[in-house]
């Protein structure tokens, strides 16, 4: 435990106090380029211990580059970092670790065959020197896990835990060793209701504690709930820092998006219009029971419906997509697409079914590889002769959907990693429309994409409903379900307790559902 | 210098300056050393040699982008070189003796790639076995007593001082440029080769989008087995003795010349365009080291330091702090 | 963490640089210049015959005869072969060689007509298990090609104490126990050697095609060719190639050397299975044609010297031969008689522009893959071993090879 304790000053210091001493972290004036591209122009920050600071922003708006400047890995073209007043140079990301500051990026980086230990341990050892016994390990990884309330068998490797799992393992890597900031990004965006609490709940006391928190979110209900200031990034610039009181929803968005173009964000956006759901069923669902035990489950799905997939955490919603998508095979129960049973993806592809896994980065995109094969590698046959691809036909129908889908990027020969999140998953949504499919099986789609891209992916899913084409939407934001859906079945115990038409969506019964409390009326 | 010209290539295009410009440098550095190196038949001969490295590490480029390695490409050198000598001694024509090779030499190749996808066991250990069957094969059927002929029109097409009709430059060489530029042509352009990318790049990701992975890793390392005999042939007609072991130098130079070139073996990134270049590096580079004399050791040592640091170099391309 | 990639890519390096050490393994040639020690090693050697050993500490030590006071087994005696490839024509021969040889003996009623033969391929550790197997399999007489100049020296020892004869083959071995028949390695260097000098007129500039650097008869065969140009001041070595005994990569390396050495060449000493490669990288290289020996008398040299009409020497050093020397040896010893030294060695037949014809065959090419047989079968007269043997009594069959 010894390890955990904070290298911080002691706690309750009065408010006059706190004042006269400087900031536990301070940027002025950061600016970066990267070759022609400005990641940062002007960003001007200040941390005190004891708050949590949230930090808001577009993708693209240069959260990440300051994210990693301040974690030693990116080196500032001008602009000063000081640490309690004096200023500091970062060499690389253990000098930054040394003054205290861990960060937890948004992009979870683990060794998928090492252990969960092992992988909270990592980077405190020399090459071949080890810190401490696998006991002291052991113990360590344990704590840091337990500050987090979550148990995860120490020896599991890491790629055989759920997403969840694993960004907790992430942060518990940050916790593990000294630290008086923490930087989070995008940390909660694969936990569920409950873990995100408790994480939450540890961020409290870590506050108490008098240590700083660095939140990165792209969700407005967290920020509102739990960050006591909050620095707005536009264009690489800091725009504003705003106390709670301040930092309502919209005004928030508004700064990020800038005056000049205040688009309607998340939560103005217009509700999709009711579908009549008497268009013909394409997909049918019969006493489907995911697990021993667990209760049938039966689903129509219509033609241009959007029905929503919640429920927390493992409850089976997502095992329920991949089984809509041949990747996996109930226990018991048959799934009609058109007039093909499906049992395997094979069979899918058959039915149209169009299933975008979660993990965007390990499942879905091709990484080196341009905009335009990305779209199109499945269906290259459309656009070829005897084998051979024709250029001028491929790349009109890549402008197209480019276009359709307001993908941005340098073009259609630029890499796909070098798009931002939401980008990439507009081109990954391209690639199951090349397919044709009658039934789009979505696990999560908005997962790390920006508000801008976000709006546009929401536009586009109404618009394919109106083609007629049935969207099978799972999401863990639920302000999402509730704007999009016609219909949202919520999942519990690999079941499904609730099916809320739009009429009765909202978020709390949604979350009444989840945990179980669903009223007698809105059962399936 | 040269470092961080290399380091600022990424992808599969664009950086071809930095490599080009050291394969012309090595030559005319050597030039500038040794007299009498600028002469039509010293770059005769560096074309040639780097002509058989060059046909023999098709494949090897093709499994590395696809994520894998192909180890069996020596043993099917030495198979297509005592086979068809063998054959065409006894009277067979050459033409039925090198379609048999090539037939042979595809489907031991397909076989490579269906085990290798089909039963995910690492490529590594599936040709480095399916190799050492094969020579094992050949040894038992010739017992060692392997001989034969060849035609000498077959010679000539591997003579320094062979023609290609009007073309100073013997049939390899021209055989090499221009299946040099239908790979790259086919990697860039077929649906097959985009597909080769895609897999290479994340066959997870491959899996979900349905391409035909299987299908693909057959296809691949069918070409190569397919490269690897077409390279055996043309040894049984430059070396003139029938030997199971002739590929044996293959095994080292071709994954050298993939590395070289910059194509990393990580997969989906990289193409044979590169490779070409560093077979003509890596001749070179050799031609080089004899020609100042270096010992054997010297020259191994020389050369290990030398993708040691290329790939050092290379290595930094990705280093995720320098990305935006 | 962040260094991930680079160290993916450093560790493939690594795999490359091991690749690529799979191609040479080169033990340390013992090559201690001890001059005394040698003239001591060589006392019991008959003066006529030392300069047949000259040059041996290259190769091998020449030691007391081990079998001084060996009790030779009585008839029908097992033999047996201890091999460790049985993957080119050379080793076939050989093998054919011994069974035939067996076969005689055995309507002699000298021998058990079953050969027993093992073949190790190359794996050390295997043929010492296979030679301790023959020793409890009741084997008298044991020969082997070892693959290691000292990995057998446990099982040698077992089969001496045992009273079992053991003949290394062509490959001699620093076991103080065991008996070594072999060609003298250097004196087949100073033979090639001394005909490219007097063909060359003493002088001229000469490319040294060398084989896997390091080993043993690498070594020997080119010390013993440099002594010959040493005595010859007209004579320039220009450079070494190698070429490791094969003649693709000879032909690759020769062609390379060409390209960054534009002077004329007027000759190639070959240490052996490369003259061919030689003389097609010198002709596709637009050079005049040089002078090239032959060394172990491959059929695809023989064939290329008798197409091109050329002028060349090459020994012949075929498996037949060896074995049937080695065996030659053996029964001398079941006869009681009794070597010098532990290690017998003998010079190489030449085939000479004189004598070509009563080699080549018609039936041999460039691309052939075997070695011409000396027209009676053997490397040197029988009576060639008379000065180095004492006692017994002479061999009871007239052996024929």
């Amino acid at each position: 435990m010894s390890d955990l304790a904070p290298m911080t000053r002691a706690p309750g210091m009065d408010a006059t106090a706190a004042a006269a001493i400087p900031p536990l972290l301070e940027a002025r004036g950061l600016r970066r380029s990267f070759g022609a591209t400005i990641a940062l122009d002007d960003v001007s920050l200040g941390l005190a211990g004891g708050e949590i600071h949230a930090l808001i922003g577009e993708n693209g708006s240069g959260k990440s580059t300051l994210i990693k400047m301040l974690s030693g890995i990116v080196r500032p073209d001008s602009g000063e970092i000081r640490c309690d007043g004096s200023p500091v140079r970062f060499a690389d990301p253990q000098a930054a670790r040394r003054a205290g500051i861990v960060t937890c990026f948004q992009e979870t980086l683990v060794l998928e065959e090492l252990s969960v230990r092992d992988n909270i341990v990592l980077g405190q050892d020399g090459v071949i020197r080890r810190c401490r016994g696998p006991a002291a390990e052991a113990a360590l990884a344990r704590a840091a896990l337990a500050e987090l309330g979550v148990a995860i068998d120490l020896d599991r490797p890491l790629g055989r835990l759920k997403l969840a799992q694993r960004q907790l393992v992430t942060i518990a890597r940050a916790l593990a060793g000294p630290w008086r900031l923490l930087i989070l990004d995008e940390s909660t965006s694969a936990l569920d209701v409950e873990e995100r609490d408790r994480l939450f709940d540890a961020l409290f006391r870590y506050r108490a504690a008098g240590r700083a928190i660095l939140f990165v979110s792209h969700r407005m209900d967290e920020i509102a709930r739990i960050a006591d200031r909050t620095t707005v990034l536009r264009s690489g610039r800091s725009v504003a820092t705003l106390a709670a009181a301040q930092a309502d929803t919209p005004r928030l968005l508004a700064l990020m998006s800038g005056p000049e173009e205040a688009r309607a964000a998340l939560g103005q956006a217009t509700p999709s219009p009711p579908t009549a759901r008497s268009r013909g069923v394409v997909l049918r669902a019969d006493g489907i029971v995911l697990r021993p035990r667990a209760a049938p489950i039966a689903l129509d799905l219509s033609a241009g419906e959007i029905l929503g997939l919640a429920g927390l955490e493992g409850h089976g919603q997502e095992r329920f997509l991949d089984c809509i998508a041949g990747l996996a095979a109930p226990d018991r129960g048959t799934i009609t697409g058109g007039t093909t049973r499906v049992r395997s993806v094979v069979d899918a592809a058959r039915a149209g079914i169009a299933f975008l896994p979660r993990d965007r980065k390990r499942d879905g995109i091709f990484a080196p590889l341009s905009v335009a094969d990305n779209l199109t590698i499945a269906r290259l046959g459309r656009f070829s002769r005897a084998g051979l691809i024709r250029r001028i036909r491929r790349l009109e129908a890549v402008r197209t959907a480019m276009a359709r889908l307001r993908v941005r990027a340098r073009g259609p020969e630029a890499a796909i990693d070098t798009l931002s999140g939401g980008n990439q998953q507009k081109v990954l949504l391209g690639r199951l429309l090349l397919t044709e499919p009658r039934v789009l099986a979505l696990n999560d789609p908005m997962r790390g994409v920006d508000p801008g891209a976000k709006h546009d992916l929401y536009d586009e899913l109404r618009a394919l409903a109106a083609t007629r084409i049935a969207v099978l939407l799972l999401s863990t934001e639920l302000p999402e379900l509730c704007l999009l859906c016609d219909r949202v079945a919520v999942f519990r115990d690999h079941a499904v307790v609730a099916v809320l038409d739009r009429a009765a969506l909202s978020e709390p019964r949604l979350i009444a559902a989840m945990f179980g409390h669903a009223a007698a009326d809105d059962r399936a | 210098m040269l470092a961080r010209h290399l380091s600022r290539w990424r992808g599969e295009g664009g950086g071809y300056a930095a490599l080009v410009l050291l394969a012309s440098g090595l030559y005319l550095g050597t030039a500038a050393l040794i007299p009498g190196y600028l002469s039509l038949a010293s770059l005769r001969s560096v074309l040639l040699l780097a002509s058989l490295l060059g046909i023999a590490a098709i494949g090897q480029t093709l499994t590395i982008v696809l994520g894998g390695l192909d180890l069996s490409i020596p043993a099917v050198i030495g198979f297509a070189e005592v086979t068809v000598a063998q054959l065409y001694g006894q009277g067979w024509p050459f033409a039925a003796a090198a379609l048999l090779v090539l037939a042979a030499a595809l489907l031991f190749g397909a076989m490579n790639g269906l085990v290798a996808s089909g039963l995910e066991v690492h490529p590594l250990i599936v040709t480095l076995a399916s190799g050492s069957i094969l020579l094992g094969a050949i040894l038992a059927v010739t017992h060692g007593q392997a001989s034969g002929t060849v035609p000498d029109w077959l010679s000539a097409t591997v003579s320094v001082v062979g023609h290609t009709g009007p073309i100073p430059l013997p049939g390899a060489v021209v055989a090499w440029l221009v299946a040099a530029a239908g790979i790259v042509i086919l990697e860039h352009r077929s649906v097959p080769g985009r597909w080769l990318y895609a897999i290479g790049a994340n066959a997870s990701a491959a899996r979900y989008a349905r391409l035909p992975l299987r299908r693909v890793w057959m296809l691949a390392y069918a070409v190569s087995a397919g490269f690897a005999a077409l390279a055996g042939m043309l040894l049984a007609g430059f070396s003139g003795a029938a030997d199971a072991e002739v590929g044996a130098p293959y095994l080292f130079t071709t994954v050298a010349a993939v590395v070289i070139g910059g194509t990393p073996l990580s997969g989906g990134r990289g193409g044979y365009g590169r490779t070409v270049l560093g077979c003509l590096i890596i001749t070179e580079l050799t031609t080089l080291l004899i020609g100042l004399g270096l010992d054997q050791p010297g020259q191994e040592i020389f050369l290990g330091a030398m993708i040691v640091l290329l790939v050092a170099t290379y290595g930094r391309q990705t280093h995720l702090g320098l990305r935006v | 963490m962040q260094r991930h990639r680079p160290s993916l890519g450093l560790a493939a390096a690594i795999l490359i640089a091991l690749l690529g050490l799979l191609g040479t393994a080169p033990p340390a040639a013992s090559a201690a210049n001890d001059r005394e020690a040698h003239a001591q090693a060589l006392q019991d050697v008959p003066a006529a015959m030392r300069s047949y050993y000259d040059g041996f500490w290259y190769f091998s030590a020449v030691l007391p005869d081990p079998y001084e006071s060996w009790t030779p087994p009585k008839a029908p005696v097992q033999f047996c072969y201890n091999d460790s490839y049985q993957g080119n024509s050379w080793r076939a021969a050989a093998l054919a060689e011994y069974q035939k040889l067996v076969a005689d003996f055995a309507k002699a009623g000298l021998a058990k007509p079953n050969l027993i033969v093992t073949n190790s391929n190359n794996n050390i550790d295997v043929q010492l298990s296979q030679l301790q197997n023959q020793i409890r399999q009741g084997c008298n007489v044991i020969l082997s090609i070892p693959s290691s100049p000292t990995g057998l020296c446990a099982g040698v020892q077992e089969a001496h104490k045992r009273g079992v004869l053991f003949v290394s083959v062509e490959s001699p071995v620093f076991c103080k126990e065991a008996i070594n028949v072999d060609f003298n390695e250097y004196y087949g260097g100073l033979q090639t050697g001394r005909w490219l000098a007097q063909a060359l007129g003493g002088k001229g500039s000469v490319v040294m095609l060398d084989g896997v650097p390091g080993l043993a008869p690498t070594v020997a065969r080119h010390e013993a060719a440099m002594s010959v140009f040493a005595q010859h001041p007209g004579i320039k070595v220009v450079g070494t190639v190698v070429g490791m005994w094969t003649p693709s990569i000879a032909k690759s390396k020769m062609l390379q050397f060409l390209a960054t050495h534009p002077q004329r060449i007027d000759g190639v000493w070959n240490g052996a299975l490369m003259g061919v490669a030689a003389g097609q990288a010198l002709s596709q290289s637009g050079r005049p044609a040089a002078r090239i020996n032959g060394f172990s008398g491959s059929c695809s040299f023989l064939a290329y010297w008798k197409q091109n009409h050329l002028q060349s020497l090459s020994l012949s050093q075929g498996g037949a031969p060896a074995l049937y020397e080695a065996f030659l040896v053996a029964a001398r010893m079941l006869q009681g008689q009794k070597p010098v030294v532990n290690t017998i060695l003998y010079p190489l037949p030449e085939i000479t522009d004189a004598n070509l014809d009563q080699w080549y065959k018609p039936s041999m090419t460039v691309q052939s893959n075997c070695f011409a047989d000396p027209p009676d079968g053997r490397a040197v007269a029988d009576s060639y071993f008379d000065p180095l043997f004492k006692g017994g009594a002479p061999l009871k069959v007239a052996l024929q090879p």
